[in-house]
């Protein structure tokens, strides 16, 4: 039995993305820490030979629109045991979006990828609600569409941990029409070389003088003990992509951190008041989004170590 | 692996310098046994509870804790462990790897009341529950309380664990010194004014991250604990006694310049006892506690810390009355102040708290006596009023962009009788009985399967109402004529009303309003408990084992459908054996078995912005692989005139069966599902050795 290679932490860190731990709100900061420390203790780990239980699939909608446009992605889940890109998107279901703020209605079609697709964009401070409809039921969510935020500073350092040196990712945003009488969410979303590295969750709570950071640790320095979906290599391009969010996406998504199902996004009812159909969740999320990037090169040498205080 | 590597040398390097100490030690002491101590070594063996009294105890769920015994039983390091000893009875549990504390008939850590000398304990544990608060060097006596309790303790909803400390001997000074492999630890007791004053004193301290730091990639890493108690004793005359008791418990555990992590238990009691006459007693005792968690962050520009506290501030007052002989009476009148801060949170300059107190006071009468021969009972009533203190000094509130919530005042009152009754079949055979409520205002609220330093809790509020168990049990207790033998079963049922757990997708640091993002509901439990015991010749020893389920239904979680506990455990088995091989080698052994642990786990999966996510089904609808272990220590006594000393070598885990500590997913592309079902283990192989001085 192999080591615990420490940057593998269990459900407990909420850490959604490569199976690291990146953000890092007290209940992560406990969680890494007691485990990096019990370290210590001779431990290990190995696979389990798990039987999932059976179930139904249930109804995942990825959607968002932007100022350019409106997407929504269409599908169903998979069994533990299957892998991921048995996923198929589903092309016949009547998807449209309404502005609730102007009143106007317009459709999505399914392109050749079988992504539906608008060209009509979003409008800032506009509500939108987004309808799916499929399989004789109705999945629905409203979102607002925010002003963008404003990406102040991104930055690596290097920490030492007990096992390793990590590289930490900081990047400092502010929002435009942040109030410290309201709390506002936001979605932050890492990608390396143009794939989805990481994401998470943050509240202005946290925020001083209104200024949010967000930070996440990255990669080990020893590449060669580090999993190649974390390793970040000499060269790559780290792009952090920010956009405020609706309190109930907060929420979903700090539940999935979590690895909980928390609060759905989308309200599901029948279609007709005729049909047996039952109501079953809707996965998935809807987002009005006007999204602020900022990239940077991953250079490990000239990287500093993050001053102790 | 080069953990392990290190972990063996440094086991080595500590087992010459013990080795080195004892023979110091050794030099000038003629090995002539002293027959004066022996039988004072022998005495200490026997006391405890005898398979008679078992028998005769008129409280049902009781175990009046052989302390000498289980100090006998292997442990972890080396570290005689109170709480991982009482695991191995019917009925108990320990949390498992990761956690410190003990479960009672299914019930969490936090519904048990844990006291030292009357000082109320939170978290009692040390560096992740490896080690247990308790310096068994330091305890008198210890006595857990699993069924219907007496109606002279209350806080509490499953289980009561009641020590003392040791009072300092009145006669002469003794001592000790142990350094194991983790930890060394230092007692001496005696007398200050023969017969009238006398102190003692024990403290502990790990040094594991001494020798971490000869380890180069670990030299920032911190890990700690010490902890302290005295007593002071204070007999003016013959119908006074006067018992000071202090006690204080710390860990760090930190990268130096990133992160640290700080708990512990400072707290301190006043205990008179006044006996005006053969027939009437009071019992005053004063006492408080404060436990005070903390945790912090510090890189680059992130600079979190979040703090937490339990105060505890109580009097205590109890007569007892022997109204005939056979024919007692109690009454007790109790007051307690807690203060409960479930989070004060620092972050980049944002600043979140939430404090509640709360008053608590308690009138309580029993009557334990023999009606009949054969016959004994304990009938009690505890009346409990909780008042919720909302004015400024007890109630503060700050949160980001929200004031104070409207927190109405509310008194609780629960009366909560308790029965108990022994019908004594024969001089080898009892029948007991026993119905009893309970209620706690504390509630534990924890994240994970275990208790953490950092669980936040909720303190019984306007909206948040007591915690309330109704228990029933029944027993039969037999035994051979002449003790030899003897044996146990009994059975409960417990339900259990205003039980709290988080939100779906809410964990302890959602928000700082607790009562915002928990949700309260049912529970109920029940079981049956097997014991036989071995209790005279050279092989000594039990077996203990439990069957039991335990449920919660919380609406607004798994769809307000009853659903298992996480502290429900299907079989419990504990076999223990202690073997005297000579006078001076004692071997002993105990193997556990514990069925898996509820587990919430992935039905289906799916992706969101190309990150991989689960959903769940149902809560705790799995379960973990079961747990089981092997522990041996073997235990060479020498007696000598004015020293004896004791080596104690043992190994935890013996067979090295990595038990489930976690059990996680994660995303793997070599196989064909893209997903691994992961499980990490705390443990491996540990073995340990220590020295013991005692003079």
């Amino acid at each position: 039995m192999k080591p615990i290679p420490f940057d593998y932490i269990p459900n407990l860190t909420g850490c959604k993305g490569n199976p690291a731990l990146r953000n890092l709100p007290f209940f992560r900061i406990f969680v890494v820490g007691i485990i990096s420390l019990s370290f210590c203790l001779i431990s290990c780990e190995k696979e389990l030979d798990f039987k999932y239980h059976d179930i139904p699939p249930l109804t995942v909608i990825e959607a968002q629109v932007t100022p350019e446009k409106a997407t929504c992605q269409v599908s169903l889940t998979v069994p533990m045991d299957s892998p991921l890109s048995e996923a198929t998107r589903l092309t016949d279901a009547t998807v449209y979006m309404t502005d609730l703020t102007t009143g106007e209605t317009f459709p999505l079609y399914p392109d050749s990828e079988g992504v539906f697709k608008s060209r009509e964009g979003g409008v800032i401070q506009h509500d939108y609600r987004l309808s799916v409809e499929h399989a004789g039921l109705l999945h629905s969510a409203e979102a607002r569409m925010y002003p963008e935020v404003k990406i102040i500073s991104s930055e690596f350092s290097w920490i030492k941990m007990p096992y390793d040196d990590v590289a930490v990712l900081q990047c400092r945003y502010r929002s435009a029409s942040y109030s410290p009488d309201s709390e506002e969410c936001y979605w932050v979303k890492v990608y390396r070389n143009g794939k989805i590295y990481q994401w998470s969750e943050q509240s202005s709570r946290t925020s001083q003088n209104g200024i949010m950071t967000f930070f996440a640790m990255t990669t080990r320095r020893d590449l060669d003990a580090e999993d190649e979906k974390t390793a970040l290599h000499a060269g790559d391009k780290i792009t952090i992509s920010i956009s405020r969010i609706s309190r109930a996406m907060h929420d979903y998504l700090e539940a999935l951190s979590n690895d909980s199902n928390g609060p759905a996004m989308f309200v599901t009812s029948p279609l007709s008041a005729d049909t047996n159909v039952s109501a079953r969740p809707c996965l998935g999320y809807f987002i009005a989004n006007t999204p602020s990037s900022d990239s940077l090169i991953f250079h490990p040498d000239s990287i500093s170590y993050a001053s102790p205080h | 692996m080069n953990s392990c590597k290190n972990i063996w040398r440094i086991a080595a390097l500590i087992t010459m310098v013990l080795w080195s100490v004892a023979t110091m030690a050794q030099k000038g002491d003629p090995a002539i046994p002293d027959s004066l101590r022996e039988q004072q070594l022998e005495e200490i063996v026997v006391t405890g509870m005898s398979a008679r009294q078992r028998i005769e105890e008129g409280q049902v769920g009781v175990e009046r804790l052989e302390l000498s015994r289980m100090a006998l039983t292997p442990s972890l390091g080396g570290e005689t462990d109170i709480i991982k000893a009482i695991a191995l009875l019917p009925g108990v549990r320990s949390e498992g790897d990761g956690g410190g504390g003990f479960e009672v008939r299914g019930g969490t850590a936090a519904q048990n009341l844990v006291t030292l000398d009357g000082i109320p304990l939170f978290n009692p544990s040390h560096v992740m529950g490896i080690f247990s608060t308790f310096n068994d060097r330091a305890l008198g006596h210890a006595s857990l309380y699993k069924g219907p309790f007496p109606a002279a303790y209350g806080g509490a909803v499953s289980g009561v664990l009641e020590t003392s400390l040791a009072a300092g001997d009145m006669e002469e000074w003794h001592g000790a010194g142990t350094i194991g492999i983790l930890a060394a630890k230092i007692n001496g007791s005696g007398p200050i004014i023969k017969d009238r004053l006398s102190l003692a004193v024990a403290a502990r301290r790990s040094y594991v991250d001494a020798f971490l730091k000869m380890i180069p990639k670990y030299r920032s890493t911190v890990m700690n604990f010490y902890d302290v108690s005295a007593k002071l004793r204070f007999r003016p005359s013959e119908r006074h006694l006067i018992d000071g008791s202090f006690f204080i418990s710390h860990d760090n555990m930190a990268i130096h310049n990133v992160m640290g992590f700080y708990w512990g238990n400072l707290g301190a009691s006043v205990n008179w006892v006044a006996t005006p006459s053969s027939s009437l007693r009071f019992t005053t005792t004063v006492a408080l506690d404060r436990f005070n968690p903390k945790m912090g962050m510090s890189v680059m520009d992130m600079n979190e810390e979040m703090r937490e506290f339990i105060h505890s501030y109580s009097v205590n007052e109890v007569a007892q009355v022997r109204i005939a002989a056979g024919h007692n009476l109690d009454i007790g009148l109790h007051s307690e102040l807690l203060r409960v801060m479930s989070g004060e949170w620092t972050a980049n300059g944002s600043f979140e708290k939430d404090i509640r107190s709360l008053l608590g006071n308690a009138l309580w009468i029993n009557y334990s006596g023999r009606p009949a021969e054969r016959w004994e009972m304990n009938v009690g009533v505890r009346f409990n009023l909780s008042s919720v203190l909302t004015s400024p000094a007890f109630r503060e509130f700050i949160a980001v962009g929200r004031t104070l919530p409207a927190a109405g005042s509310h008194t609780y009152f629960n009366p909560e009788p308790r029965f108990s009754l022994l019908w004594q079949l024969s001089d080898s055979q009892s029948l007991k009985a026993g119905v009893g409520i309970a209620s706690q205002n504390l509630h534990a609220i924890r994240s994970g399967t275990t208790s953490f330093p950092f669980d936040r809790y909720a303190l019984t509020s306007d909206e948040v109402r007591p915690e309330r168990t109704v228990q029933c049990s029944i027993g039969y207790t037999g035994m051979t004529t002449d003790g030899d033998w003897d044996w146990s079963a009994e059975g409960y049922f417990r339900r259990m009303s205003n039980v709290y757990d988080y939100r779906d997708g809410k964990n302890s640091f959602s928000d700082i309003n607790l009562q915002d993002i928990i949700l309260g509901g049912r529970g109920r439990g029940y079981g049956g408990e097997f014991m036989i015991r071995k209790n005279t010749g050279r092989l000594t020893g039990w077996i203990s084992y439990t069957i039991s389920r335990t449920q919660t239904r919380i609406d607004g979680i798994n769809d307000g459908k009853w659903y298992d506990a996480t502290s429900d455990r299907r079989h419990d088995l504990a076999i223990t054996s202690i073997f005297r091989l000579t006078d001076r080698w004692n071997l002993s052994g105990s193997w556990i078995f514990s069925s898996g642990q509820p587990l919430t786990a992935p039905d289906v999966k799916y992706t969101v912005a190309g990150v991989t996510c689960y959903y769940y089904s149902a809560r705790n609808s799995y379960r973990t692989p079961p747990t089981h272990r092997l522990d041996l220590s073997a235990t060479y006594t020498h007696k000598g005139p004015k020293l004896t000393y004791q080596w104690t070598i043992g190994v935890f885990n013996a067979y090295c069966r990595y038990n489930p500590y976690v059990v996680y997913f994660r995303d793997d592309p070599e196989k064909p599902s893209g997903t691994c079902a992961v499980q990490q283990a705390m443990y491996g192989i540990i073995p340990s050795v220590s020295y013991t001085l005692q003079f």
